[in-house]
């Protein structure tokens, strides 16, 4: 059975980045790649990381400062304590699916979004909103997209043995960003600044 | 009725100005006032809500600070939050997600976190949900979560990024069941302030605060702004700063409506009135955009209170008039008293002169018109003086009726030249010439006083004028200057009081050796010129006429026959029947050729003695005989006379005369007249 590519897009939104778009349907279990969620200028870098059920995140510290990996989440909680840069860096291997949340503990305004997916048929869109998902296997499944804030959209497909491309388009709705809050004078609420460390 | 006196009348109107000037003051300082306060009581109102709307935004940006700064602070109370709202995502795997799980776990974390913080502590209302409006935490009521309070406007505003400002009521609950807000006090209303919870940008949850506006939050109010609060919710008194007994007036009033209709106009005040007391009111909404039966707050202002500084400076300015208006009185007293006592002064000064005092003066050192006044009150009196001299001096030549009526009537009287009947007295004394060579000078001139003295009152008060005097010799008139019709009446009253006055005059001169049977008078009644005779510088009143020669003539004539008073016949015609006259003689007066028919006055008809009145009848039937040339009869009756009176001059004269015509008969041409051959 030959696996197939997967091509598509995200209509009506400038960056159309930051997308996570996979399918589900089939469990495929992780590849020994090692996935990296990088701490730099007080952000987790990517927000989104989805990998796949089994794979190993490592958690590198970019800053000159202090950082924490933690999360509450029903599937994984864990806590990575607090460390340096120069510290090895520390690793989570995460074996359930779902969205594991992932905080540091010391910076409030820090989030990152792991989501762990039952397989490898995933891609994150670029900024024109592209994908391409390859190594699907056919059959009747899932597409589906999400991303932080949005409600997560699917489609069902249907991939034929021997189909070389399927292209597919899907449309995403995402919450309205929060306005950050202004005080009366027009400043801002106090909150933590990515320049500052 | 008397009107009022030069001093009450200045005092009255002194007293109405400075009461109308007070009235005035008094009535544009309560306008003044009036307005002041409600002005005032505008800017208050304005700035009171302006300072609410400032203190809510102060609350709003601290309750949103705290949110933040717990957010931040606390990883725990952020995480849970976040995971509250994320486990909401399904991802479309085999398991789905397990929401409730999710909520009970929040729920349990934010038990265990926020009861130990201030935000907690400090605020009557807290909620927490996830971004989602589930409701996570409640602290009233605290093992409660997941009430969907998303359609609450404070959630919802927070969700949207709008300013999140809401007013709640006590025993507010979610739809589930839930306890939002305390249930008492049950008119309670909390100010309620929502702020997100935000992870990078993104909605992960919403902390609601609320606190209740109480008697103390409303002081501070009162406090800062000086004018009492009350916060109005669902038609009641939530609650206020007025004491318990205006508070509940108004409460009253609010249910019985009145009071919603004074606050029915927004913004601008109007009237209310609780208990006694009188006050100034105006609505403004506590939370914008709630409408009109929204929780308000009513901002009152005491008038009566703000009225006192009215009511102390009303004091202040009465006493302020009352010393003014003793002031005016007193100035005016002062004034009124320059005026008074020299018109006073003057007043009496008159009633001297009309009483006759003229030389009365008065001493007015004013410098003002008044001693100018003075002046010429003097000036005035000094006038009256001399015109009373010189009626003094006209008195000695006429009598003071005469004078009066000389001074009063100028015109009735005539002083110029005019012709006119008169009656003209002769008043002589017999031998004075003799006298006054023997007698030393000052005896003389007052002997000769005592008789002009004597003589001139009674022609004077006889209505008779004084012409002159020639030596011993007085020459009167009667009938000039003022024409009496009876002047030979008055004439012959005057002669007869003359003899009656001279008598007694006579026989002192007597006793004292001097002179007896002195004065005689002669009368003669004539046509004559009377005017002011003279040069310009001296002068008399005199009269100028034949008369006055026969009447000097008859006055000597009393020397022939040895008589008091002899008048003329046109006299005696004249004088009327009150008189008795004996008839004496013819007489043929040097110079003149008619003789005159001379009569002796013997007296008034009424005062006749009878033994006279019989001698009168004797004599006139002698005379009758004596005329007829029977002079053997003329003696038989002339000596029946002399039997009755013998020291009577005329019969002697005729017994006399009547011897020798009888040894001498007349000519035939003789008529009864006698040559007057002396002057």
């Amino acid at each position: 059975m030959r696996e197939k590519s997967f091509f598509g897009g995200l209509r009506e939104r400038e960056n159309r980045s930051g997308v996570v778009v996979y399918l589900t349907g089939f469990v495929r279990t992780a590849p020994g790649r090692v996935a990296i969620l990088a701490q730099k200028n007080k952000r987790f870098d990517p927000k989104l990381l989805p990998i796949v059920t089994g794979q190993t995140i490592q958690f590198p510290n970019n800053d000159p400062i202090y950082h924490n990996v933690f999360s509450v989440s029903a599937i994984h909680p864990f806590d990575l304590g607090q460390y340096r840069s120069g510290d090895p860096p520390r690793s989570e291997v995460f074996d359930r699916p779902g969205l594991v949340p992932v905080y540091c503990n010391i910076h409030p305004d820090m989030i990152s979004y792991v989501v762990v997916l039952e397989n490898d048929a995933f891609a994150v869109t670029a900024a024109d909103g592209t994908f391409v998902i390859s190594n699907v296997p056919p059959g009747r499944l899932t597409l589906n997209a999400w991303m932080p804030g949005a409600q997560r959209t699917s489609e069902d497909v249907e991939i034929r043995p021997g189909e070389e491309e399927t292209p597919a388009a899907l449309d995403l709705v995402q919450s309205e960003k929060i306005a950050p809050h202004k005080r009366k004078d027009g400043s801002d609420y106090p909150r933590p600044r990515s320049d500052e460390y | 009725m008397r009107r009022l006196g030069f001093r009450s009348r200045i005092f009255v109107a002194m007293g109405g100005l400075v009461g109308l000037a007070i009235a005035l003051i008094l009535a544009l300082l309560q306008d003044a006032t009036v307005r002041r306060i409600r002005e005032d009581f505008g800017e208050r109102f304005q700035r009171t809500t302006a300072g609410f709307r400032r203190l809510q935004a102060l609350r709003t940006e601290s309750v949103m600070d705290e949110v933040a700064a717990l957010v931040q602070g606390n990883p725990q109370l952020r995480t849970a939050l976040s995971m509250a709202s994320l486990a909401q995502t399904d991802l479309g795997f085999a398991e789905p997600p397990r929401r409730g799980e999710a909520s009970r776990d929040a729920n349990l974390r934010l038990q265990s976190i926020l009861p130990s913080l201030a935000i907690h502590r400090n605020n009557d209302v807290l909620l927490v949900t996830n971004a989602q409006g589930e409701l996570l935490y409640s602290k009233l009521d605290p093992l409660r979560f997941g009430d969907d309070v998303s359609r609450l406007a404070a959630f919802q505003s927070v969700a949207s990024g709008a300013e999140t400002l809401d007013a709640w009521s006590a025993g507010m609950r979610s739809d589930e069941g839930s306890a939002l807000t305390p249930q008492s006090p049950p008119q309670a209303i909390y100010q309620i302030v929502g702020a997100p919870v935000v992870f990078d940008d993104e909605l992960h949850g919403v902390v609601i605060v609320g606190h209740r506006i109480d008697a103390a939050a409303l002081s501070r109010i009162r406090d800062a702004s000086g004018v009492e609060v009350a916060l109005i919710a669902n038609g009641a008194v939530a609650a206020s700063t007025l004491d318990a007994r205006q508070e509940a007036a108004l409460a009253r009033q609010l249910a019985e409506k009145t009071a919603s209709e004074a606050e029915a106009a927004r913004g601008t005040a109007s009237e209310l009135r609780l208990g006694d007391e009188r006050y100034l009111v105006a609505a403004t909404q506590l939370v914008g955009g709630l409408g009109p039966t929204g929780p308000r707050f009513l901002l009152l202002s005491s008038l009566d209170r703000e009225s006192a500084l009215l009511g102390a400076l009303r004091r202040a300015l009465l006493l302020v008039g009352g010393l003014v208006l003793l002031l005016a009185l007193a100035t005016s007293f002062f004034l009124t008293h320059g005026i008074t006592r020299p018109v006073g002064a003057l007043a009496a000064a008159a009633r001297r002169v009309g009483a006759g005092h003229l030389d009365t003066r008065v001493e007015l050192a004013t410098g003002d018109e008044f001693e100018e006044l003075g002046r010429e009150f003097n000036s005035m009196v000094a006038g009256l003086r001399e015109r009373d001299a010189i009626r003094t001096t006209l008195e000695r030549h006429v009598s003071k009726e005469v004078a009066t009526e000389l001074l009063r009537d100028p015109a009735r009287t005539t002083l110029s030249g005019v012709r006119r009947e008169l009656s003209v007295m002769f008043i002589d004394i017999a031998g004075f010439t003799a006298l006054a060579e023997r007698l030393p000078a000052e005896e003389v001139v007052a002997r000769l006083n005592e008789y002009f003295e004597c003589a001139c009152g009674v022609i004077l008060e006889a209505g008779g004028t004084v012409s002159e005097f020639q030596g011993d010799g007085i020459v009167a008139f009667f009938g000039a200057p003022i024409a009496h019709s009876d002047h030979a009446a008055r004439a012959c009253r005057a002669a007869l009081l003359c003899r009656e006055k001279l008598a007694t005059l006579e026989s002192r001169w007597a006793s004292q050796g001097l002179l007896g049977h002195c004065f005689r008078i002669g009368i003669h009644t004539a046509e004559l010129v009377v005017g002011e005779i003279g040069s310009a510088e001296r002068g008399k009143y005199g009269a100028v006429g034949d008369g006055i020669n026969v009447a000097s003539r008859i006055e000597a004539a009393n020397k022939l026959y040895d008589t008091r008073i002899l008048v003329s016949e046109a006299t005696i015609e004249r004088a009327g029947n009150a008189f008795v006259a004996r008839e004496l003689d013819l007489l043929r007066v040097v110079g003149r050729a008619e003789p005159v028919r001379v009569f002796e006055l013997v007296a008034m008809r009424d005062a006749l003695d009878p033994r006279a009145a019989r001698l009168c009848e004797l004599f006139r039937v002698a005379l009758a005989a004596y005329r007829a040339r029977d002079f053997a009869s003329a003696q038989v009756g002339f000596e029946r006379c002399a039997a009755l009176a013998p020291d009577d001059g005329p019969v002697q004269r005729f017994v006399a005369r009547v011897a020798r015509l009888q040894a001498e008969p007349p000519p035939p041409e003789w008529s009864g007249v006698w040559e007057l051959a002396e002057k």
